[in-house]
């Protein structure tokens, strides 16, 4: 059974008094344990794709199948229970809460689920990232590249099976960004599968298959052959 | 309930970390419930002070007679100078139902003269019954008799005020003092009575036989007022109307004139004093409340302001499993805990405010438990109205469009 089962999918929404087909006739699927690349122009619909995969949005017609589940037929309540147990989101502008210690947003995932001891969770997942040491600071007192660490831990902090990454580097300068993909490429050694959007096809190379995507439509769907090593890569970057 | 526990307490830090956020919403329901509950404690606390006045001097079955005459519409009233002693006898004499009546003439301000101290003082006269018919007792010496009464006797009663600041340590007893040019003789020292509704210091008056008050002082032969004591098992309001028609064949009034006097039961004091008191028990209320309802609109609006800032906040929620019910919680729970707060400290400036405005006034005030728990409920309740609102607004955020 694959992980993600996307089939025949469409949405469109309106802009400006146009209709923009963002997703159309998208078929895809994703295996568990693969980390792919959605690549794409801004407005080519990779950002609508995210939200579908990630249950934030729901398409006009079309299938979703997550786990083999149906997942048109969930509440709104089960829909943010699988969000919140099996989806980790890491976005473009990080979305911390402001004014609220790092640890504090990452035990936010935490407040909806049925799980205690929330200050040690988020501990941990801190120190995954690297930043068990800056728990209590403030998201206005880290860099870009903390605060998007801080987000990859609230992200992955009740263990889930899926992360979806949209733009996570984008704000970030080449250096950070290599750190950041560097941890997404753990999280998927570790078992995790990623979904990352980027428009960047030298970032794409990080993830083992390429998904490229043009005005809502798939136009190709490869596996990635001369992958980058992330970590390698920092090294690379850091001796030059 | 595990999870909304868990909200509450992320509730509660943000209000913290949003410290003028959180105080121009307490300061919404501040004022309006600090206005609310002094207003109905002290309009609960005077209106009880004064009946218990009343139900001191004035109570049980009695009739008290007052020389007004009543203008054609009852509502401008004068002075009337046809009330007698003769018509109190011919009441008491003729009417069964009246055991005992006790006559009153009245100068509010006279010379009260004592080893050439002076002070402007109150100087009533009264029968030797006043000590019956007011449940007034004197604390030393004695009442004047019925034979002093009867005699004009110079003799008089000083109030506590009067002791304390005329006669300082001498024994007022036997003392002789002058009421404007006529010498006096102090028999005896009334009971404390405090202030009267009206701020008038009941102290600082003397009582002198009535005859003397009309013949010697005033050189008049009307009353002010006459007390007439009904029998316990008697109907009122039927003496009432029996001492009307008497009064009204006495003084030859035509069947169009009004009333040269008026009567009032104790039943009709406490009406005028609970009716009176309206400004305080109705509205001023009124207005405090309209307050309340302002500072409701303030809430919610910052609220509603606070929904549109934190919008990538309650999409990032969203992103990460709160249940729109969650997010309901959470807005709803942060109105409901400021205005309560608000309300917390509502009430004890009230009450710090109360404390001043009686300390000021010399009375005691009864610990306000209804105002208190009323400012208490609605403060709460303003919370809940002013946060259902914005609470919707933010469960229906959709997260996509709120995390753009």
């Amino acid at each position: 059974m694959s992980m993600i089962e996307l089939k025949n999918v469409r949405k469109s929404y309106e802009k400006d008094a146009n209709i923009v087909r963002a997703l159309d006739d998208v078929s895809l699927t994703i295996e568990r344990g693969e980390f792919v690349a959605v690549l794409g122009p801004s407005g080519s619909g990779k950002s609508t794709l995210l939200n579908v995969l990630g249950l934030l949005d729901s398409p006009d017609s079309g299938a979703y199948r997550l786990d083999g589940r149906d997942v048109s037929t969930f509440s709104a309540d089960e829909l943010a229970a699988i969000r919140n147990q099996q989806i980790g989101f890491v976005f473009q502008t990080f979305h911390l809460l402001p004014k609220t210690p790092a640890v504090e947003n990452v035990e936010l995932p935490l407040i909806y689920s049925d799980r205690s001891d929330l200050t040690g969770l988020a501990n941990k997942a801190l120190d995954k990232v690297g930043l068990a040491d800056r728990a209590s600071h403030l998201p206005s007192e880290l860099s870009g590249g903390q605060q998007q660490r801080v987000a990859i831990a609230r992200a992955l902090v009740n263990e889930p099976d899926l992360i979806l990454a949209d733009e996570p580097t984008g704000n970030l300068d080449s250096k950070t960004g290599l750190e950041i993909m560097s941890i997404l490429q753990e999280l998927n050694a570790d078992g995790v599968t990623v979904v990352l959007i980027t428009h960047d096809p030298e970032l794409a190379r990080i993830a083992g298959r390429r998904v490229d995507i043009v005005d809502g439509r798939i136009v190709r769907d490869e596996g990635v052959t001369d992958r980058r090593d992330a970590r390698a890569a920092l090294g690379a970057l850091v001796e030059a | 309930m595990m999870k909304t526990s868990r909200v509450l307490s992320s509730s509660v830090r943000s209000l913290k970390r949003n410290k003028l956020r959180t105080f121009f919403m307490m300061l919404g329901t501040l004022i309006g419930v600090t206005a609310l509950t002094v207003v109905v404690a002290l309009g609960q606390g005077t209106q009880q002070a004064v009946l218990d006045h009343f139900q001191r001097m004035f109570s049980g079955s009695q009739i008290r007679l007052q020389a007004v005459a009543e203008s054609q519409h009852g509502v401008n009233t004068s002075r009337s100078t046809t009330l007698t002693i003769a018509d109190l006898e011919a009441i008491q004499s003729s009417i069964p139902a009246v055991v005992m009546f006790d006559p009153m003439q009245y100068q509010g301000s006279g010379d009260f003269v004592f080893n050439g101290e002076s002070r402007r003082t109150a100087v009533r006269g009264h029968s030797e019954r006043y000590p019956m018919t007011a449940n007034r007792a004197v604390t030393r010496g004695a009442f004047f008799t019925e034979r002093d009464v009867r005699a004009s006797a110079r003799v008089a009663l000083v109030g506590e005020t009067l002791v304390e600041r005329v006669f300082g340590d001498v024994d007022p007893i036997g003392q002789t003092v002058r009421v404007g040019t006529i010498p006096f003789e102090v028999i005896g020292v009334l009971a404390p009575l405090g202030l009267d509704p009206h701020g008038i210091d009941r102290d600082n008056e003397i009582i002198i036989p009535i005859t003397t008050m009309l013949r010697r002082v005033m050189n008049v032969d009307y009353l002010n007022v006459g007390t007439l004591i009904v029998d316990e098992g008697a109907d009122l309001d039927a003496t009432v109307a029996a001492v009307e028609t008497l009064l009204r064949r006495r003084h030859s009034l035509a069947e169009t004139e009004p009333n040269d006097f008026r009567m009032y039961t104790p039943e009709q004091v406490q009406q005028m004093i609970k009716s009176s008191n309206r400004v305080f028990t109705v509205l001023l209320p009124l207005i405090a409340l309209i307050s309340i309802v302002v500072g409701a609109g303030v809430v919610a609006n910052v609220m509603l302001m606070s929904v549109g800032e934190r919008k990538s906040e309650i999409g990032i929620r969203k992103a990460i499993g709160a249940r729109p019910r969650d997010i309901w919680w959470q807005f709803l729970l942060e109105s409901t805990m400021v205005t309560t707060f608000g309300g917390i400290i509502a009430i004890g400036l009230g009450l710090v405010a109360l404390r001043v405005l009686t300390l000021e006034a010399g009375t005691d005030l009864a610990f306000p438990w209804g105002p208190t728990m009323l400012g208490m409920a609605i403060a709460v309740a303003v919370g809940i109205a002013a946060g259902v609102l914005p609470a919707r607004r933010a469960a229906n955020l959709d997260p996509v469009e709120s995390l753009r």
